[in-house]
């Protein structure tokens, strides 16, 4: 009602008319920035997709610029497979640690802890990039054998720098829980760990599965880390000491080198669009699961 | 007689309170009660050794990389990384520095009004259920989203080429600035949504308008939400170098907006591409992480200060 | 709910054992990887499009390169995992090779600048660059940038930098414009020829007293380079392979401005020193997968 009120009293204010539509066109822009960015990648990618077909395009397995071959089947599935293999490291340690630095971390720790998950968050890409090709990767070959530029290299430096997203994510959803529901299962003669894993998790499901698919979405994307270390083949890989090309790699290796206005520029956004469609897939899980939440 | 049944009282008394710490004693479990009641359930004792384990394997990562990066760069860092002029000889790092923070101030020069003001139709003006702010919010989340090598692309499609800037400084900011719009317009939501609804209530009692309410009441209570924003997004754009690849150039010098420009974390990647001044890029690397490492610990002073305030 | 949380425990158990396996592996893990991989060859090349590629490919005489080798995207990672990888190979320009790898000779040739100028060392490549013949014209400091590249003060500086000069004795000596030049110059093109384009363009603003400020290097690529010199956006194009037909029919004139060896790299516990032409075809086409059949 008040509202109301000063709302009939500033009606003919136009400095409040003017600023509100300020506003509208600044919401505006974000929608039309997606739009324009929606259209550029994907007009773009016409003429390759055109060139090439896109079924060709999606399930070929031959990349090879130099003879007009443009097949995006390995890097499709070596985007994949990484991204699995930094789930498989990163959301098991992610996950307990949050558990660890909501539930069982003491003050003086967490105050320590919690800055240095800050700083994983912080390191440039480029950095991770550079200390895995000198680190992890000799790690691989000279443990494991073969090149040692593998999947398992990129899982591992993936695994590490979604760590920072998924603890943060789920420790502020675990927090969220309402302290009641700990202690109730403790007075029922639950353990601590049984309290939390049995009672706590459940309850924070949609934060953690949220925190997860925003991991997933930063290794999908991640380029510069990645091209350093993933080997780069194109070819389907065999074992995780294999190496593969991701669909950023991709992008990234070849666009330095096309001609403009050529397929092969059109099929590296192209390659972009795809990874366009990811992500969209993605926003809409999050979407999906915030839906259900409520 | 009486100063007896006082001190008789007086004895009952401190029995009385032994018990009690008696019995605070017996609840009071030793570390071996909680050694053997693990043992009773060995599958909760894997549990908790799980989550020791990885809470070390994060710290261990953590104190692995940013060690490994400081061992390799801080033996090259010299003054003459830092000269003034860049050559061939020192390449000096400032030039990129300058270029970087040039960069961001530019992003966030065009960035910060846009989300803040997104932010404040989402907060005070448009009612969640509109068809419009669903659109925005999830067009905002799509931006979020989308990797930087994709906006690297389209920068190089829409600025360098179709406007036909080139490589500058410009097509950079203006990439740069897309990229974190998402990010300040939802730090700022927050900040605005952690605002308490009687400071608008109060406002308006007193006869402001809804204009003057969100400039004089709301947005400086929120400033420190929207500053930790902001110099979120500085760090993002700090740490960026696919899509600037594409968009600012790499040029070693401050050439203002038109120029084609390189920042510190491109300057880190050409001076190790070629294998000829590897020490050189770690110590860039050292700055680089300094830098954002600066960057997120202020984010944090001062999201912090906010939390302060209102709890 | 209780089979959800089975799941999340194996998970969560296997990645606890696995930590653990990484730890301990840490270790021993010297001993154990010297007898696995010493003798298997592992392949190292170059991204599609690279200059060093092109040039390799073509000296070679490889019809196709295999698809098991690992890619690099930059002399740094050819350096690096070569300088790890016992059984590694790979290549890289003569200019940036280092104590940390060991050039093999190719044919029994050693490669030095000497052995490339007098041919006997094959695997070197031209570093270009192209312009317009209008932009030439029209701009004053990139004509005089281009007399210094060919003069003996140009060559002197390709030579300090690790690259190759046939004419450092003959050229003739820079002389300085009477009047300074004033237009601008923006540079763009290869990776591989930049940092040897920012040492010319330093030592010419020096030579020249014209401010430096008025050159721009751009390193995005030889592709982006002669394109980007074709339509007008870079003055001068920067190669490091041979300018192609079409780009040369889009009117852009190609200058040579030094020679680069390509050097053939293996780890230096590699007991092999010299190769064929043939043998080097051979490892890329995997007919060899192992460093015993060639002797090592």
């Amino acid at each position: 009602m008040a509202e109301e009120a000063v709302r009939k009293k500033v009606k003919g204010d136009w400095k409040e008319t003017a600023m509100k539509a300020l506003f509208i066109v600044a919401a505006a822009a974000f929608i039309a920035a997606l739009l324009v960015i929606c259209a550029f990648i994907f007009v773009q990618s016409v003429p390759a997709l055109k060139e090439v077909g896109v079924f060709e395009f999606l399930f070929s397995d031959k990349w090879n610029p130099g003879k007009g071959e443009f097949g995006i089947a390995t890097m499709i599935v070596g985007s994949c497979y990484v991204t699995a293999g930094a789930l498989v490291i990163g959301v098991p340690i992610g996950f307990l640690t949050a558990i660890f630095m909501a539930r069982y971390c003491p003050r003086p720790l967490y105050r320590v802890l919690k800055p240095m998950t800050n700083i994983l968050a912080g390191i440039p890409s480029i950095v991770y990039g550079y200390f895995g090709l000198r680190v992890i990767v000799p790690f691989i070959r000279d443990n494991f054998g073969g090149y040692g530029q593998s999947i398992l290299a990129c899982s591992i430096v993936l695994g590490v720098m979604i760590l920072p997203t998924i603890i943060s994510v789920s420790e502020n959803s675990l927090r969220a829980v309402p302290k009641s529901y700990y202690e109730g299962a403790l007075a029922l003669g639950a353990t601590k760990e049984r309290a939390i894993f049995c009672t706590e998790v459940p309850a924070a499901k949609s934060g953690i599965m949220t925190s997860i698919i925003l991991g997933l979405g930063r290794v999908i994307g991640e380029t510069m880390a990645v091209v350093m270390i993933c080997g780069n083949q194109t070819r389907f890989p065999d074992s995780i000491l294999d190496g593969v090309r991701t669909l950023t790699a991709n992008v990234v290796l070849e666009m330095s080198y096309v001609e403009m206005g050529s397929v092969h520029e059109s099929a590296l956004i192209a390659t972009a669009a795809v990874l366009f469609v990811f992500i969209l897939i993605i926003t809409l899980l999050i979407a999906l699961i915030r839906k259900s939440s409520r | 007689m009486e100063t007896e049944t006082i001190k008789k009282s007086l004895t009952e008394r401190e029995e009385t309170q032994t018990d009690v710490a008696q019995i605070v004693s017996i609840n009071r479990v030793s570390f071996a009660d909680k050694l053997r009641a693990y043992m009773k359930r060995p599958f909760s004792f894997a549990l908790l050794i799980l989550v020791l384990i990885a809470a070390a394997v994060t710290v261990g990562a953590v104190a692995y990389v940013v060690l490994y990066a400081l061992i390799q760069g801080i033996p090259h860092l010299k003054p003459s990384l830092f000269a003034w002029e860049w050559t061939t000889l020192n390449q000096s790092m400032l030039p990129a520095l300058i270029n970087t923070l040039l960069l961001a101030f530019f992003a966030l020069l065009i960035a910060v009004p846009i989300g803040v003001f997104a932010a404040i139709f989402m907060v005070e003006y448009a009612k969640s259920t509109n068809a419009f702010v669903k659109i925005v919010r999830m067009a905002a989340e799509t931006l979020a989203g989308i990797p930087s090598i994709v906006y690297g692309l389209f920068g190089m499609i829409f600025f360098v080429k179709l406007f036909g800037w080139g490589y500058c400084l410009l097509s950079g900011i203006c990439t740069m600035a897309i990229m974190i719009l998402p990010l300040i317009m939802r730090t700022t939501e927050e900040a605005l949504k952690a605002v308490p609804d009687s400071f608008r209530e109060g406002s308006f009692a007193l006869g402001a308008g809804k204009l003057r309410t969100i400039f004089v009441i709301i947005l400086p209570s929120a400033m420190p939400g929207i500053i930790s924003g902001v110099i979120l997004g500085l760090g993002r754009v700090v740490g960026e170098t696919a899509a600037l690849l594409y968009t600012a150039g790499s040029t070693c010098r401050v050439l203002g907006l038109m120029g084609d420009s390189r920042t510190l974390a491109v300057h880190m990647y050409l001076l190790a591409n070629e294998g000829l001044h590897v020490g050189e890029a770690w110590a860039t690397g050292v700055v680089l992480i300094l830098l954002v490492v600066l960057i997120n610990g202020l984010a944090e002073f001062v999201g912090n200060k906010l939390k302060k305030e209102y709890n | 709910m209780k089979k959800i949380l089975m799941a999340i425990l194996c998970v969560a158990l296997a990645c606890g054992i696995g930590a653990a396996a990484v730890g301990c592996g840490g270790n021993n893990g010297g001993e154990n990887g010297e007898g696995s991989s010493a003798g298997q060859i592992l392949l190292y090349t170059r991204e599609d499009g690279s200059g060093t590629r092109d040039a390799f490919i073509e000296l070679v005489g490889l019809e196709e390169m295999t698809d098991n080798a690992a890619v690099c995207n930059g002399t740094n990672v050819v350096l690096t995992s070569v300088g790890g990888a016992k059984g590694a190979i790979g290549y890289i320009s003569l200019g940036s090779l280092n104590d940390t790898v060991k050039a093999v000779k190719i044919g029994g040739v050693e490669a030095t600048a000497e052995n490339i100028i007098n041919d006997t060392y094959k695997l070197s490549r031209p570093f270009n660059v192209a312009y317009k013949a209008a932009t030439l014209e029209s701009n004053d400091t990139l004509k005089d940038f281009m007399q210094f590249i060919s003069s003996k003060e140009g060559q002197k500086v390709i030579v300090d930098y690790g690259c190759v000069s046939e004419t450092e004795d003959t050229a003739p000596a820079y002389v300085k414009p009477a009047t300074a030049p004033t237009s601008e110059v923006k540079i763009g093109g290869s990776t591989s020829v930049g940092p040897l384009m920012e040492k010319l363009v330093e030592a010419y603003c020096k030579a020249s007293g014209v401010a430096s400020t008025k050159f721009t290097i751009t390193q995005n690529g030889s592709g982006a380079g002669m394109t980007g010199a074709g339509d007008g956006s870079f003055d001068l194009g920067m190669a490091s392979r041979a300018v192609k037909d079409d780009e040369l029919a889009k009117g852009l004139t190609a200058k040579e401005i030094a020679l680069d060896g390509i050097a053939i790299i293996v780890n230096k516990e590699n007991t092999i020193d010299n190769l064929t032409l043939e043998q080097l075809k051979k490892i890329y086409n995997e007919e060899y997968s192992n460093w015993s059949e060639l002797g090592a």
